[in-house]
């Protein structure tokens, strides 16, 4: 018979312990400042998604296709987010305990589930709040749009429950995948049908329910009470029990490999370091290179050491990395079509589906920057080298290029538009892969020894510099995608269509370049403006004395 | 070539550890291939290979931490990350962790309690004491050095009630105090019929073995006792089974 105070219980005394050591180690002013941070940005995001919407009354025929279609537009939402909580499942997720947790309490002879079923209900717990706030927001948005609405706190109050809703379909997806022991072959072909089922239904205004209009429907509690929604909301939460009961099987190899990546990534979040991101992200989800080629690397292309060794390493990309990017391609694609049909934010969903699979096609350049000191070592320019590795993930964007092309081409079934697809997906494509390039080279040492000099400035001068870095390379990938607003404008008032795309391509062009050249000399930048910096900040007097 | 274990400890019904079979595939680059072995209880083993060989990972499999690719492992007769395998297994790691809000007495408590071990007192305060840590039982071992983190890792270890002890190579960064105090360990845990499992290369502890399994490349090259063979030669070269004549596993 164990004692109360060994075994589990011991388990639940020390993390009760624990809490109040956290607690009363706490930095009050410190998690005071945290909680203001937190409603600033919050607020702000708020406020920018209000600007956003107008407050224009929605029409009758508007308010029609509104109590139509949200259930299903909603729902695809949802299978979105259960086809990445499936994928999240079978490689691992959601649960990432701390390291030592897996290593001193998951290898004592206590019951998995008592120890897992904690974290596994924090776990729901918070995305159920999250998508609560998020719910909640975007439903009074469109209750202040909405004629004779009642009170804002009614559209509220449903759109946090669907929210709520959407927030544990994450978590439920992950916990039962990873818990039944899914294959990721599974997983995904499970997703794959679920959203393929809700994307028909959505696009094809069929009367048939998809999988997930329960979450939509609710959303609607504030116009009209369809019964039916309680069997599903009721599914959810069995759902939710049953995951939760699954918690004791989780994987103790993958909770061993995430405790310590998951804290790792945070910590990379915090200082954006997307190129470390994507590293821990392929970790976590084990996406390794290849070991066989897919090709071997002719004699021809290896010519050239720097421009070989970009083949040889896109030879050894794995597969599942060459189809996320197709996907990716498509889906910027697809948000391209979106602008040109009249959606103008949907370039910036474009802009930033191009620099991601440009984050993965710019990995023998992220590869050198990830070895100064190997790179450092070589007998040739830092500046030269790190262009020459541009070459071959641009020559890489071509089979991209042509997956965009063919959603172009089935969204706008014209000749003209695979024309006017190429001559925007180039830029485009070219664009997110300077963008990665240039968050890949922005983390090579700085020649000039600057690394400490952001310590210098105040505060406010280096929040503004670390966002800078943080946003300049995905805005030059967005910018390289706003090409289509000037095709389309040239179509809407009739002059110049052609032109007006050639030219606004033209300016990628440009601005492709001066990244090429930003590239080549930006060790002779840094250093001329450090010389700059020294020359300003020397007295007078010496200066005449000399 | 491999050399047929000719330990005196016949494998008994139920092996101290029963490796079946086992494999691990990273993705598509293979890191153990399919291993079996059994080791009977009470037997001291050493584990050696050159880096890369498959130790740890053959460790870790065993140990519960790691889900092998194909086969299975047993200890003492249950599936290996089990409730009851837990229960009779100690695994040492090489790469020492430990919270970092506790300090060492209290992580001390937690693991023994979490074991069901009531009077844990008395028992810490030896092993400490052996180890040399005794005066550091209220720091913080996160902040602790290499070595220290590694005495404390091996205190937690040894805290707990076991049959079968696995451990990673304990000896890297231990001072030469920490090496004697963990070698009495291990031969007490010995005397005291445990079966104790050690990847090392260190020369002390496998010359006071019965056995010693060779991995290389993820393959087994190498299982048999350690008469009438350079142990030396063993350990150093990266070929064990090119250097001794050895019948075929």
């Amino acid at each position: 018979m164990t004692s109360p105070s060994l075994g589990v219980d011991a388990l639940r005394a020390m993390r009760n312990q624990r809490r109040r050591h956290r607690v009363a180690d706490m930095e009050w002013f410190e998690a005071l400042y945290k909680v203001y941070i937190a409603a600033f940005l919050g607020g702000s995001a708020i406020l920018f998604l209000s600007g956003l919407s107008t407050d224009t009354p929605l029409t009758t025929q508007q308010m029609t296709n509104l109590l139509a279609h949200a259930p299903h537009a909603v729902g695809l939402i949802a299978a979105v987010v259960v086809f990445i909580g499936l994928r999240s499942g079978a490689n691992g997720g959601p649960i990432a305990v701390e390291e030592p947790e897996v290593r001193h309490v998951l290898l004592a002879p206590l019951n998995h589930a008592a120890v897992l079923r904690h974290p596994a209900i924090q776990r729901l717990r918070t995305f159920a709040f999250a998508g609560a706030i998020a719910g909640g927001t975007a439903n009074q948005l469109l209750g202040r749009r909405v004629p004779n609405a009642p009170s804002l706190v009614v559209f509220a109050m449903w759109g946090a429950i669907a929210g709520a809703l959407l927030g544990m379909l994450f978590i439920i997806a992950a916990l039962i995948v990873h818990g039944l022991g899914f294959a990721r072959w599974m997983a995904t072909a499970l997703a794959t049908v679920l959203a393929g089922w809700q994307v028909i239904v959505t696009f094809n205004d069929s009367h048939i329910a998809g999988p997930f209009d329960t979450i939509g429907s609710i959303s609607l509690w504030w116009s009209r009470h369809s019964y039916i929604d309680i069997v599903g909301v009721v599914a959810i939460l069995v759902l939710a029990i049953f995951a939760i009961a699954l918690a004791g099987r989780l994987s103790l190899e993958a909770l061993s490999r995430r405790s310590s990546l998951v804290s790792q990534m945070k910590f990379a979040v915090t200082l954006q370091d997307i190129r470390t991101v994507v590293l821990l992200r392929r970790q976590l989800s084990q996406e390794h290179m290849r070991v066989k080629p897919w090709v071997k690397v002719p004699k021809a292309l290896r010519k050239d050491v720097v421009i070989g060794r970009g083949f040889r390493s896109m030879a050894h990309f794995p597969l599942r990395r060459v189809i996320r990017m197709k996907l990716l391609t498509m889906t910027g694609a697809a948000a391209l079509v979106a602008a040109w049909r009249g959606t103008t934010p949907a370039v910036v969903v474009a802009g930033l589906m191009f620099f991601i699979v440009g984050l993965d096609a710019v990995e023998p350049l992220s590869q050198e920057v990830d070895q100064p000191d190997r790179t450092d070592a070589l007998p040739h320019d830092r500046g030269l080298l790190m262009v020459k590795h541009l070459a071959v993930p641009a020559l890489f964007m071509f089979p991209f290029l042509l997956a965009g092309v063919f959603v172009a081409y089935v969204a706008e079934p014209h000749t003209s538009t695979l024309m006017y697809s190429v001559l925007l997906g180039i830029p485009a494509l070219l664009g997110g892969v300077a963008g990665a390039a240039i968050n890949a080279v922005k983390g090579a040492p700085d020649p000039a020894g600057g690394a400490t000099q952001g310590l210098a400035m105040p505060p406010e001068v280096a929040g503004m510099t670390t966002m800078v870095r943080a946003v300049w390379p995905p805005a030059v990938a967005v910018i390289a995608s706003l090409p289509v607003l000037a095709t389309r404008h040239g179509f809407e008032t009739g002059i110049d269509m052609l032109g007006n795309t050639l030219r606004a391509a033209g300016g990628v062009v440009i601005l492709l370049i001066l990244v090429g050249g930003w590239v080549r000399q930006r060790d002779a930048i840094h250093v001329w403006f450090r010389n700059i910096q020294k020359a300003g900040s020397t007295p007078i007097s010496k200066v005449e004395s000399n | 070539m491999v050399r047929k274990h000719t330990n005196v400890h016949a494998p008994v019904e139920h092996p101290a550890l029963h490796v079946e079979n086992v494999s691990k595939t990273y993705g598509d680059a293979p890191a153990l291939n399919p291993i079996s072995l059994d080791i009977a209880k009470g037997e001291r083993v050493a584990l050696i290979g050159h880096n890369g060989s498959g130790k740890t990972t053959l460790i870790r499999i065993a140990s519960g931490l790691l889900d092998a690719t194909t086969g299975e492992v047993k200890i003492n007769g249950h599936e290996s990350g089990s409730l009851p395998a837990r229960a009779s297994l100690s695994f040492i790691a090489d790469q020492p962790t430990f919270y970092d809000d506790l300090t060492l007495w209290e992580h001390m408590e937690y693991v023994a309690r979490l074991h069901g071990v009531e009077d844990w007192e008395q028992a810490a305060a030896d092993l400490l004491g052996h180890l040399g840590l005794y005066e550091r039982a209220d720091d913080m071992p996160n902040r602790f050095s290499r070595g220290l983190k590694q005495k404390s890792a091996i205190a937690l270890g040894f805290i707990r009630p076991f049959d079968v002890l696995l451990v990673d190579e304990p000896f890297v960064g231990l001072d030469a105090a920490g090496k004697e105090a963990l070698l009495e360990l291990l031969a007490n845990a010995s005397e005291h019929g445990s079966t104790v499992v050690v990847a090392t290369h260190e020369l002390s502890f496998v010359h006071t073995v019965e056995r010693i399994i060779a991995l290389r490349d993820g393959r087994l090259v190498y299982d048999g006792d350690t008469s009438g063979i350079n142990v030396d030669g063993l350990v150093r070269t990266e070929d064990p089974a090119g250097e001794h004549d050895g019948e075929q596993h």
